[in-house]
C-alpha cells in the first residue's frame, strides 16, 4: 500500500499544514503513591542485606549482642557489689 | 473524586497542548470552522466531566480523540448534513494543490474523510488508528486503502500527478 500511494502520501503532506505531535500523556501515580514504592523498596533491600544467610550484617548484629549482654553483666555485677561497700 | 494526574491546571496544560490538533480534526469531520470551536469546548468538556471514569485502557490523547471524533459525527447527525460545502475558511490560504485536497475531502464520505484527516492531518499510523476508531488493524489498514484510493481519484481528475 505504501509503494502504491507514495506520490499521493508527498502530494497531500506536501500541500497540508502538519501540525507537530505534542507529548503524550499518561496519567502519573501522585507523588504519595511514589513514596510508598520507594519506601517498600528501600524496606526490601535493607531486609535482604540483614536476614540473607551469613550476612556481615547478621554477625555484626550478633556481636553487638554479645557486647551489649557482657556490658549488662558487668553493669548488674558492680551494681551487686556496691551493695557491700 | 479522580482528578487527571494532581491538579486542574495539568488539565488544563493538557487541553492547551491539544487544542488545536483536536479543533483540526473536528474541522475535518465537519468541514466547519465556525462549529469547530464549540464543539472543541464540548469535547474536552466531556473529557473534563468523564475524566473519573478514564480507565486508562488507552492514553489520555487517544481517548479525547475518540471523544472529539464522537462529537463531531453526533453534529453532523444532528445537523443530518448529506452535502457538503468547500471549507473556504482555512482554504483562503492555501496553495492550489492545497486546495484541490480540501476540496477532495468535501467530496469524500464520512468515514474516508475521517480516516484520512486522522491520518494525513494527525499523522496517526494504523495502529494508533486501531485504538482511536476501536476497529480492528486490518478494517484501518482496507478503510485507509480505500480512501487513498477515492482520494487520488478525485485529485487526478482535478489534473494533479499523483
Amino acid at each position: 500500500m505504501n509503494n502504491e500511494f507514495e506520490k499521493l502520501d508527498q502530494f497531500v503532506l506536501r500541500n497540508i499544514p502538519v501540525i507537530k505531535k505534542q507529548k503524550d500523556w499518561v496519567r502519573q501515580p501522585s507523588t504519595a503513591k511514589k513514596s510508598l514504592v520507594f519506601s517498600m523498596m528501600l524496606l526490601l533491600v535493607i531486609s535482604f542485606f540483614i536476614f540473607y544467610p551469613n550476612s556481615p550484617y547478621q554477625d555484626a548484629y550478633a556481636m553487638e549482642e554479645v557486647l551489649m549482654w557482657d556490658l549488662t553483666d558487668e553493669i548488674d555485677l558492680e551494681i551487686e557489689l556496691s551493695r557491700f561497700d | 473524586m479522580f482528578r487527571f494526574g494532581k491538579s486542574e491546571e495539568e488539565f488544563q496544560e493538557f487541553y492547551r497542548d491539544h487544542y488545536r490538533r483536536i479543533q483540526r480534526t473536528i474541522i475535518g469531520i465537519t468541514r466547519s470552522q465556525m462549529v469547530s470551536e464549540e464543539l472543541t469546548q464540548d469535547a474536552f468538556l466531556k473529557a473534563w466531566k468523564g475524566l473519573p471514569f478514564f480507565g486508562m485502557k488507552s492514553t489520555l490523547s487517544t481517548w479525547i480523540f475518540q471523544i472529539a471524533i464522537n462529537v463531531a459525527l453526533d453534529w453532523i447527525r444532528t445537523h443530518k448534513m448529506t452535502k457538503w460545502v468547500p471549507l473556504l475558511e482555512t482554504s483562503v490560504d492555501l496553495s492550489p494543490q492545497g486546495k484541490a485536497i480540501e476540496e477532495a475531502l468535501d467530496e469524500l464520505l464520512e468515514d474516508d474523510r475521517l480516516i484520512l484527516v486522522l491520518h494525513y492531518y494527525e499523522g496517526f499510523k494504523a495502529k494508533e488508528l486501531k485504538k482511536i476508531l476501536v476497529i480492528p488493524e486490518g478494517t484501518v489498514k482496507s478503510r485507509l486503502f480505500s480512501a487513498k484510493k477515492k482520494l487520488r481519484k478525485i485529485l487526478l481528475a482535478k489534473g494533479f500527478d499523483v
